[in-house]
């Protein structure tokens, strides 16, 4: 276990190494899990141009809210907010609506959409519910305000309600967790060049061919820097779930271990691709070029940055067989409290990607001297 | 200035010759991810109509409001939203949730009507599927435009009405349709916006080993005992790099306009203006990282990581939502910032912020080659 | 017989790197192998490492073929790589260290033995500093100290002085003699002449690949020693001169140039009075004279008509 000691206090030595390990990346990932999880329109985004706001249109943006995420805005960003996909749909309500409606006039709202879309018809039904009780108290009310409201608020504490189960808004689950998954598994492909470049620096130094020469097997080299680089790997990933399940509260599933077992096999795999890619890149640039260029697409393909039932057919058939989606398979598996020999196929089939990277690897023992 | 040509032409000659980086990063691979990312993600650029969700309907109460809820959800207006499957049990309902089958459960409990007789509260209750939110929350927005009706009516007779009416003011909103064309992009569209620039943040590694390579190896110690000045190398290797760069933006402009048909909107000359003040700010950033940390493996995988990071945070992989407090966070992505300069200019947005997004990216551009030149200075 | 080559072959595509070589090293020897840049120096060194694959031929060290037992045999070798090959993130002690783990030393003999080693190539007090820090002379020294720790039977220094300074070769050169009479195998690769001529009891001369002389250096001396070689610098040359010098009975050739003469001859004592007693005679006036005994440069100057050092 020679190499394995050393090469992990070499790595842990160097500051820029300590540096990348132990903030740029937890950083890194727990920025992506904080902030931004794939908005796969979660929740439906209104803009309101509240040019009355009276208690009545307050209680109106509530309704509202409670279906969907309200933006108050001016009036001159409406084009840019729909350009911009900011919002779904933007409700103006002139001023005097409340006024108007309390007497009995009925006005009218306006509002602002994409014709191609019908994201909001929803939200308008329910505005149109709430607008058409409102008109039916105001004329009851008969112009008198004090009345008008009382009857609002009757009607708002109304006994009819909806009670919605095993989801609400608020709750981050399974699904969401699953793209923060993908997320983490996209950044450990990404450090895969890390140990790669790692690797290269070995042979540009011959320190490498140094070692090949000693009783030393190239197997065993490359087993004990796997070792190595696992071992951070590892201690990231956990230090992540931790972060994830205690400070960003996501539901991490009935088994904290199960997942992080299932994700140790993703990083051996991890591990693995980074050995292959040292053997196949000449320079730590060319490593970097060759990972950009493959692992981004392979992570989008297999479903790291959305689910994968959101392409095309054709694109989801090729994403089925990569690497990563089988990871996306077991996690959610796990996820949902089946067993780990329930992801048994799939870890199976990463672990022989795995063996298949790493003796991608080893081969070429001809090419140790050169 | 000859010499500044000189050492133009001969990197230019060096990223050209270097097919794989040029060929592959520049081009290739940016037409390939447009095009994955156009496809995959075509349904959520927002043109689409929502098809009607799927639910079951299990009514356990015998009741008068109970055929009330059936005719509403079974209602031509709500059949838009909502295709309704009728249950026999709870279990019928798991197991067609569990496949997949329905988004929801629509349950109205035995006591339903009788609860709602004696002004108790009355609930229908929705068993949604785990990873459905959105489909469940439309479920539910339609079925609480139900209980607005029988709310109503109850607001109505404690006001003491004694026939109270109720029907939802349709049609009291004036809608003004926007057509999406011209208006904002589509998938493909989009992602030839932020994928360009994303390349074009790459191009922060053709700076730092341009620089690498022509000051700091051996090949640079040479290049620096010549009587060049250091002033003409740097200018000559920064613009060798810019042009590459700009070069490269200029065909992926091209051919998402003939292959893909993005739509690179009528101003074109703010269009190129964008795309070289990118070019500049890119090369920028990667002369300063490489002068600040001096280490190419490192700044490689600085490089590497940063350019991930910015593209996220802009959103160029995919949309995210940030919490409005925390809105301001994705101007410190530079892809954001030339992101949002191109479809202000392609999409005929707010001029204001497209002007102080070209202020912001020239304040970056100056910061960034000032900083490289100090830290060269120091390194000397 | 410590090492033993029977008709190695390495085969680059077309090119014949390594061509039919047959070696036999003795216990105690310090083995010259001696060639320009490209002879097929370092590939052969490669192959009794067991690193590069072997086209043909086989080799044996320490009695075992090399091929299916290299963990074994290269237990029991040293090797000096060309390149440095020392981990600069290391302290001097811990590259000892670590190269000496490899080998299966550990505990009280490990940490003697880094000691050792570091005194052996005068690195003592540079123990806990890092190879950034050295000098390239005390680069090198740590590049062989890591090759010592493990006390091998057979040290393999492959260009081990290449682009150092003269202090910190003549420190390496001793300590090669020092190890040759502690009683190790040597085989060392150089293309300085004078090195090998220094420290080697047998040397292998090589040329594309093949081995064009192998034996002591005074046999190979003597492939060449039947001729002297005599150089002379004139004043006042005189056009009868060369044929005159020709008439001497043992001079095989005489070639003039500018106003220096230079004549090859068979070996015999009293020639040089007799080509002077010429030379005035002709009138022309001898400036200086030198007689150039063989050295290992003009075997391979005979062998191949080139210098080693082009």
């Amino acid at each position: 276990m020679t190499v394995f000691k050393y090469a992990l206090k070499r790595l842990l030595r160097n500051k820029f190494n300590l540096f990348t390990i132990f903030l740029l990346t937890p950083l890194f990932i727990g920025f992506t899990f904080g902030l931004g999880s794939f908005d796969r329109k979660g929740i439906i985004n209104v803009g309101l141009v509240d040019l009355d706001f009276t208690p009545f249109t307050e209680k109106l943006a509530r309704e509202i809210a409670a279906s969907a995420q309200v933006w108050e805005l001016a009036e001159g960003d409406i084009r840019s907010a729909l350009a911009q996909d900011r919002v779904d749909f933007v409700l103006v309500i002139d001023k005097d609506f409340t006024q108007e409606t309390i007497g009995g006039n009925a006005p009218n709202l306006r509002s602002f959409s994409i014709k191609e879309t019908d994201i909001a018809s929803r939200i308008i039904l329910k505005i149109e519910g709430f607008l058409g009780a409102a008109r039916s108290i105001a004329a009851t009310a008969a112009g008198d305000q004090a009345l008008f409201y009382q009857g609002l608020d009757a009607y708002l504490e109304g006994s009819f309600r909806i009670k919605t189960q095993a989801f609400s808004r608020t709750d981050k689950s399974v699904e969401n967790t699953l793209n923060s998954l993908g997320l983490l598994a996209f950044s450990m492909m990404m450090l895969s060049t890390f140990s790669a470049n790692n690797l290269i620096r070995e042979r540009e130094d011959r320190t490498f061919y140094r070692v090949m020469s000693s009783p030393c097997s190239l197997k065993g080299y490359m087993l004990q820097n796997i070792l190595g680089y696992l071992l951070i790997l590892l201690w990231q990933v956990l230090a992540m779930l931790v972060a994830v399940k205690w400070i960003f509260g996501f539901n991490l599933g009935p088994s904290l271990f199960n997942l992080f077992l299932v994700m140790a096999v993703f990083a051996a795999f991890c591990v693995s691709l980074g050995i292959a890619l040292a053997a196949i890149a000449r320079t730590a640039r060319q490593a970097g070029t060759i990972a950009s260029l493959t692992i981004t697409p392979v992570a989008m393909l297999s479903g790291l940055y959305w689910p994968r039932s959101l392409m095309p057919r054709f694109l989801q058939l090729i994403g089925r067989y990569l690497p990563p989606a089988w990871l996306i398979e077991a996690a959610g598996k796990v996820l949902q409290g089946k067993p780990l020999s329930g992801a048994g196929l799939e870890l199976t089939i990463l672990l022989g990607y795995t063996l298949v990277f790493f003796l991608l690897g080893t081969w070429r023992r001809g090419d140790v001297a050169n | 200035m000859k010499r500044t040509l000189t050492v133009l032409r001969h990197i230019i000659r060096q990223n050209v010759r270097d097919t794989a980086t040029t060929l592959g990063q520049m081009l290739i691979f940016p037409i390939v991810l447009i095009f994955i990312l156009g496809m995959a993600l075509k349904p959520l650029y927002g043109v689409d109509k929502l098809p009607p969700t799927q639910v079951g309907y299990l009514n356990e109460d015998s009741g008068f409001l109970a055929g009330q809820v059936e005719e509403f959800v079974t209602s031509p207006e709500i059949g838009a939203y909502l295709v309704v499957q009728k249950l026999e049990s709870t279990s019928q309902g798991d197991e067609l949730l569990r496949e997949g089958d329905i988004s929801a459960m629509i349950h109205i409990p035995p006591d339903y009507s009788a609860r709602a007789l004696a002004g108790e509260k009355a609930e229908i209750s929705i068993l949604g599927h785990p990873g459905r939110h959105f489909e469940v929350s439309l479920v539910e927005t339609v079925m609480e435009a139900f209980t607005y009706g029988g709310n109503a009516l109850q607001a109505l007779a404690a006001m003491g009405v004694s026939q109270p009416q109720y029907r939802p003011a349709l049609g009291s909103i004036d809608d003004e349709p926007l057509a999406a064309d011209g208006l904002k992009p589509n998938a493909m569209a989009y992602y030839a916006v932020t994928m360009l620039v994303m390349i074009g943040m790459y191009g922060t590694m053709y700076g730092a080993f341009g620089m690498s390579e022509n000051t700091r190896q051996p090949v640079g110690l040479r290049v620096k005992a010549s009587p060049i000045r250091t002033g003409e190398l740097y200018t000559g290797v920064v613009l060798a790099n810019v042009a590459t760069i700009f070069t490269g933006s200029l065909v992926i402009m091209a051919f998402t306009h003939f292959f893909y048909g993005v739509n690179w909107g009528s101003n074109l000359p703010l269009v190129l203006l964008i795309a070289f003040l990118n070019a500049l700010l890119t090369i920028g950033l990667g002369t300063m990282a490489m002068m600040l940390i001096q280490d190419e493996n490192r700044v490689s995988a600085v490089l590497n990581i940063f350019v991930v990071a910015s593209t996220f945070l802009a959103g160029g992989y995919f949309k995210i939502s940030l919490p409005r407090s925390i809105g301001w966070v994705q101007y410190l992505s530079p892809n954001y910032l030339a992101q949002t300069a191109f479809f202000n200019t392609i999409y005929q947005g707010p001029k204001q912020q497209t002007l102080l997004i070209l202020l912001a990216m020239a304040g970056i551009i100056l910061v960034s080659y000032g900083a490289a030149l100090a830290a060269g200075r120091r390194v000397r | 017989m410590l090492v033993e080559t029977k008709n190695l072959v390495k085969r680059y595509g077309d090119t014949l790197a390594v061509d039919n070589v047959n070696l036999a090293i003795d216990e105690g020897e310090v083995f010259g192998l001696l060639g320009p840049n490209g002879a097929g120096k370092t590939t052969i060194i490669n192959m009794l490492l067991g690193l590069t694959k072997v086209d043909g031929g086989e080799i044996h060290i320490f009695g075992k073929r090399v091929n299916g037992n290299r963990e074994d045999v290269s237990r029991q070798i040293g090797i000096v790589p060309q390149d440095l090959a020392i981990y600069n993130d290391l302290t001097a002690a811990e590259n000892a260290t670590f190269f000496g783990r490899l080998y299966g030393l550990k505990g009280a003999l490990l940490k003697e033995r880094v000691a050792e080693a570091l005194a052996f190539t005068g690195l003592s007090d540079k123990a806990t500093v890092f190879p950034k820090k050295f000098s390239g002379g005390m680069k090198r020294r740590l590049n062989i100290a890591c090759a010592l720790v493990h006390h091998p039977r057979l040290i393999i220094m492959d260009e081990p002085t290449v682009g150092i300074d003269p202090q910190s070769r003549n420190h390496i050169l001793s300590s090669v003699l020092e190890l040759h009479a502690k009683g190790s195998t040597i085989i060392y690769t150089s293309h300085y002449m004078e090195e090998v001529e220094e420290l080697c009891s047998r040397v292998a001369i090589m040329d594309q690949g093949r081995i064009i002389a192998l034996g002591s250096k005074d046999e190979l001396k003597e492939l060449v020693s039947s001729e002297d070689r005599i150089v002379v610098e004139l004043a006042g040359v005189n056009y009868t001169l060369v044929d005159e010098v020709k008439k001497i009975q043992g001079v095989k050739d005489c070639l003039l140039s500018d106003s220096t003469l230079t004549i090859l001859a068979v070996q015999n004592n009293s020639l040089i009075s007799q080509v002077v007693d010429r030379i005035t005679g002709t009138g022309a006036q001898v400036v200086s004279l030198s007689a150039q005994k063989p050295t290992l440069e003009s075997v391979f100057l005979t062998l191949t008509g080139k210098n080693l050092r082009d």
